[in-house]
């Protein structure tokens, strides 16, 4: 896989958060990926909004989930891998580390926002 | 042994637990078990080697029945099922030849096209197909190809596809059941108690047949309505991707195509021929090997070598419970609850692995009530061919009632989902739950009605 550089950070309510990777996005240049990725994925797949954003973030349920070679019939799963190959691999993403991690992406840098 | 017992107990539901709860890949999981049973139960509290070497049966592969045997000669079924993983790797060898040809996507995309589009017939046809391919082909890659494929129709034809991914997964594990090699729990057990392919087809597979017709005809009772999008109007069929582009070599094409065509024969011949499965599955990955000598990479690297050592480690936990005599106590507490009475133990066997394997993987199912099964026929008079096919009905179909019950379930709602058609819970229960039950049902009416 071609090395990338990501950037991933957490927030609490309050912490400017979003802010804070905006300016990171400006000063890097590089691209910043946060809720928006959302409504572009609800319009690709001509998908109701509302529909995706009950499942963004949210953990798999353990007894009603399984993984079949990188299949899994978890849509909390499906929905979290599909924002991450949306665009070209991301660079800058302002999304949970449990979503990059579970889209087989390993952030380089983790900051949490408080 | 009473210790031994406890801990090939609390191995096997740990291993059990683990593969539920889906936090470790499930290779690591069943190996490391494995290897907790070889030493706790067998090297520390049993101190026996023989338990060991038997729970590995690495001698059985250099013996001559191994490889070629009457169809009747029995394989041990305790301990590491070589057979299976043997004949599954050669099976993955050819897929992944057969998939690098563009042999699926051809397959789907010619049999769309003759029946000109249109959703209905596609929606049978396609049923038809997953049946068809799922009897020789392990029903993952028959799913991911065609639910692909009816996803992208369903794209250019303005339908909804869940209606024909549910169906078409449904008919893929009922294909898979006709047949030794349709479906892992088969394999396994036709290695283990020394039935061949005809001696499938002759049972499961008459039952899977009559199965089929009717769940075709509920299926196109339940979504006729849903599938009747085009309201006549014509479709222009010169918009619809040609199947001959998927072909990627016309020569790999054909000689896939042989292959694939001389696995058939050697599996249907076997009980004839005296072939094992593990000489076929050889067999046939060395001329697939040799006929895409130049692509080896690309086929080697797709091989699901996850799933053989997944099986290695669970023969070696299912031989822990077998050499502990766990399963004969089970199988002691079937034989009980029944009374003796024949029909009520298929009835629990059959009802009880569906039920089992709707919820779990039913591969370790089958892996471990094969040894039961074997119990009550030698200690109840039941015949145990007739309770074997009652396990096999069980286990292969009963995955087919929830979205996790089975491997192509699992891809075929991924596929969608991934498509942006997620289907819940809810959605594929409604109707796969009741077509379970009707085809269980079916199954164990045609045993009682045949055998008993």
């Amino acid at each position: 896989m071609e090395k990338q550089l990501i950037i991933s950070i957490g927030r609490e309510y309050g912490s400017a958060g979003h802010e804070i990777a905006e300016k990171v996005a400006k000063d890097l240049n590089l691209p910043l990926y946060d809720r928006h990725l959302l409504d572009k994925l609800a319009e690709e797949k001509g998908m109701n909004l509302k529909n995706i954003e009950k499942y963004d973030e949210k953990p798999r349920n353990l007894f009603l989930s399984r993984n079949v070679n990188g299949f899994s019939n978890s849509f909390a799963d499906t929905v979290a891998e599909m924002q991450f190959k949306l665009n070209d691999p991301p660079k800058m993403v302002h999304r949970s580390t449990e979503d990059s991690k579970r889209a087989g992406i390993i952030p380089v840098f983790l900051f949490f926002m408080v | 042994m009473l210790v031994a017992q406890i801990f090939a107990v609390i191995i096997f539901v740990a291993m059990f637990t683990m593969i539920v709860l889906d936090k470790y890949e499930k290779q690591y999981v069943t190996l490391g078990c494995g290897l907790l049973t070889l030493i706790i139960v067998f090297g520390i509290c049993m101190q026996s080697m023989s338990a060991i070497l038997e729970t590995l049966n690495i001698r059985s592969i250099f013996t001559l029945p191994f490889w070629y045997a009457g169809a009747s000669a029995e394989e041990s079924s305790s301990g590491i099922n070589w057979s299976t993983i043997i004949f599954l790797a050669g099976m993955m060898i050819m897929v992944e030849g057969m998939a690098k040809a563009g042999f699926f996507r051809w397959l789907c995309m010619k049999l769309a096209k003759a029946v000109n589009y249109k959703p209905l017939p596609l929606f049978i046809v396609f049923m038809l197909m997953a049946a068809f391919l799922s009897m020789f082909i392990d029903s993952i890659t028959v799913i991911l190809f065609l639910a692909a494929v009816t996803v992208e129709l369903a794209q250019l034809l303005k339908f909804n596809p869940i209606p024909m991914i549910i169906s078409e997964v449904f008919c893929a594990n009922l294909g898979g059941s006709a047949t030794m090699c349709g479906d892992p729990p088969n394999i396994i057990i036709g290695t283990s108690l020394g039935y061949s392919f005809s001696d499938f087809v002759k049972n499961t597979g008459l039952i899977a047949v009559i199965a089929l017709v009717l769940t075709i005809i509920y299926f196109f009772i339940v979504y006729h309505k849903q599938l009747n999008t085009t309201n006549g109007a014509a479709i222009d069929i010169s918009s619809m991707p040609d199947p001959n582009e998927a072909i990627t070599s016309k020569k790999d094409f054909a000689v896939s195509c042989v292959i694939f065509g001389l696995a058939v024969i050697l599996l249907i011949t076997h009980a004839t021929t005296g072939l094992t499965v593990a000489f076929i599955g050889t067999f046939i990955a060395i001329i697939t090997v040799i006929a895409n000598h130049k692509d080896l990479k690309i086929i080697f690297s797709k091989v699901d070598y996850k799933t053989l050592l997944f099986f290695i480690g669970l023969f070696i936990v299912v031989g822990g419970l077998e050499q502990t005599g766990i399963l004969e106590i089970i199988a002691g507490f079937i034989a009980k609850i029944s009374g003796g009475n024949i029909k009520l133990m298929i009835a629990i066997v059959i009802w009880v692995s569906a039920i089992a394997s709707a919820f779990i993987d039913n591969i370790p199912f089958a892996a471990t009530m094969i040894p039961v099964i074997k119990s009550l026929a030698a200690t109840q008079g039941v015949d145990l061919e007739t309770i074997a096919w009652a396990l096999s009905m069980g286990t292969d179909i009963g995955g087919s009632a929830t979205p996790i019950g089975a491997s192509a379930n699992v891809v075929g709602t991924s596929v969608a989902a991934k498509s942006g058609h997620p289907i819940s819970w809810a959605e594929y229960c409604k109707t796969a739950a009741p077509a379970t039950i009707l085809v269980v049902l079916i199954s164990m009416i045609i045993i009682f009605i045949r055998y008993c």
